[in-house]
């Protein structure tokens, strides 16, 4: 992947709580008191275990965003 | 079984609690959320929250199979060593750094995404079944539609091909056979084993792209998983995969059945059909408990749990947590249910989720949609005798095909 900020975010209408992606990247999720899980920073450096987790995410909740032009990085379509 | 009187969660098995699981659940609450079980030598976790709390916290572990094989006397260790090894080979069975790279070899399969592929193929099985089943104006709702529904899905899955299916029938929960230490399903074993194997030798020569085709296509990327790992694996999926399912959508038409205004309210609007799955699983799910080995001593809620201590995350209890929802035995389709903990949480949640809550939509929405009146030819459908596993061993029903073949209600079913 190459140098680009990311855009990180998470649907928390979606978000079913089901605290894979905090565990598995506790350095970029966190569930918060209602038990959904936050983005701990909103841009963030490339990282593959970002793609992983927004590919797991069994809701889809997590959304990869490229920053310059917003394509979408994952979930995969 | 002599007199006692303090309350266990073995008490599910006692004759006048039987079925009555939740009950047992509102009795034991009155100990608190969680709290020692002298019955069952375990810590018991009925809340919600420390559900939660405690699935999180890793020194909790779910690598149980080593402990327990390595204290059977000699004898025994030989009987049950090709058992042992697989289920230590399982991603279940084992916590991280492994735990990752197992579970990461089944992932990719097991995606939203690659099951919004496999929906059509699901619908098509549910349909078929119905087919075949709906002017008969009566079935067995396990035996007759989601045993072979949810056996079917697994087969697709895991590359069984049709002349093999049979063995995928009547499966006994591996995890179970283990800690009886019975070598009944050694054969069966075996012969998937060498099934597997042969599917995976022809995917090295390029056939289809499915599941096993994948975990050739990892391996040759580098994943350096071994036969006896992937093998391993895809006993898992059968193992996790194939009777949960089908018993929790004989849950969920059992809770539709005492809850007629709700069925009613999802055959007139289906689009609630995909929340109204996470509330069948809240609601009664086939898996009520899942167990922990404490590493280290802890403190929690003013408990001090010990290394080498047992805890039990009772599932089905806090999915009827009453702090954390509001009138929780009703079945309210309209429920916002999502946070409910049948498939666990924390890193070994349930790597199928996506694939059964298709499976259950497909399942009871096709049932809605092509038949009604449905009444119980057995008041009391038959429970296995189990503290973990909510299975209806049979659920006899009558009803009235819905008017046409209404083929077409069944596209209502949302596309993702
Ligand atoms: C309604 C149906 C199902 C229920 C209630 C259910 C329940 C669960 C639960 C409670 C866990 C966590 C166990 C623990 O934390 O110790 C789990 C894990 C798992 N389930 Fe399911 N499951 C269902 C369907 C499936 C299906 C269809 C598959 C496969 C195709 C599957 C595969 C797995 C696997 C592989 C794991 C282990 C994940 C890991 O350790 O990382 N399950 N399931
Ligand atoms: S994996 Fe998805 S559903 Fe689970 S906590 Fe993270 S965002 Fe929520």
């Amino acid at each position: 992947m190459n140098e680009a900020e990311w855009r990180l975010s998470v649907d928390r209408a979606t978000c079913i709580g089901s605290g894979m992606c905090t565990s598995s990247a506790p350095e970029y999720f966190a569930l918060d008191d209602s038990g959904v899980s936050r983005p701990l920073a909103e841009r963030v450096a490339p990282d593959d275990a970002l793609l992983d987790a927004a590919n797991s995410c069994p809701v889809e909740a997590i959304r990869v965003q490229r920053i310059p032009d917003g394509a979408v990085l994952a979930p995969a379509r | 079984m002599t007199h006692r009187d303090t309350n266990s969660l073995l008490d599910i098995m006692r004759r006048e609690w039987a079925g009555d699981t939740y009950g047992v659940y509102a009795r034991l609450r009155a100990g608190g959320p969680i709290h020692w079980d002298p019955l069952l030598r375990s810590w018991i976790v009925l809340g919600h929250r420390e559900i939660v709390d405690l699935s999180r916290d890793n020194r909790l572990s779910g690598a149980r199979i080593s402990e327990f094989y390595e204290q059977l006397p000699a004898a025994s260790k030989s009987d049950m060593k090709p058992l042992a090894e697989a289920l230590s080979d399982m991603m279940l069975f084992n916590e991280p750094p492994r735990h990752e790279r197992l579970r990461g070899m089944m992932k990719p399969v097991l995606t939203p995404r690659f099951v919004r592929q496999m929906r059509p193929a699901i619908q098509g099985i549910a349909t078929a079944l119905l087919n075949r089943l709906a002017d008969a104006g009566e079935m067995d709702v396990i035996a007759d539609y989601a045993r072979p529904l949810s056996r079917d899905v697994i087969a697709l899955l895991a590359g069984v091909p049709a002349d093999a299916r049979h063995l995928l029938d009547d499966w006994r929960g591996l995890l179970h056979e283990f800690f009886t230490q019975s070598t009944a399903e050694h054969g069966r074993i075996e012969s998937l084993r060498a099934v597997f194997q042969q599917g995976l030798a022809q995917r090295r020569a390029g056939a289809d792209g499915d599941l096993l085709e994948q975990l050739m296509a990892a391996r040759k990327a580098g994943a350096a998983f071994t036969d006896d790992e992937i093998i391993a694996n895809l006993l898992l999926l059968i193992d996790a995969g194939q009777a949960t399912t089908t018993h929790l959508i004989g849950n969920a038409v059992l809770a539709l059945m005492a809850h007629p205004d709700q069925a009613d309210l999802l055959r007139d609007q289906p689009e609630l059909l995909p929340g109204a799955v996470h509330e069948f699983l809240r609601y009664d799910s086939s898996v009520q408990f899942t167990t922990r080995i404490a590493l280290a001593d802890l403190e929690y809620g003013g408990h001090r749990i010990r290394r080498g201590d047992s805890v039990t995350l009772v599932l089905g209890a806090g999915n009827r947590d009453p702090r954390h929802y509001s009138d929780p035995d009703s079945l309210l389709v309209t429920r916002r249910a999502g946070d409910h903990l049948s498939f666990g949480h924390g890193i070994h949640y349930c790597l199928g989720a996506a694939l059964s809550l298709v499976e259950i939509e497909a399942a009871i929405g096709t049932l809605l949609a092509r038949t009604r009146q449905w009444r119980l030819l057995d008041e009391n459908p038959p429970w296995l005798d189990s503290i973990n596993f909510r299975f209806l061993t049979a659920l006899p029903i009558s009803f009235s095909p819905a008017a046409g073949r209404a083929t077409e209600l069944q596209e209502v079913t949302r596309d993702g």
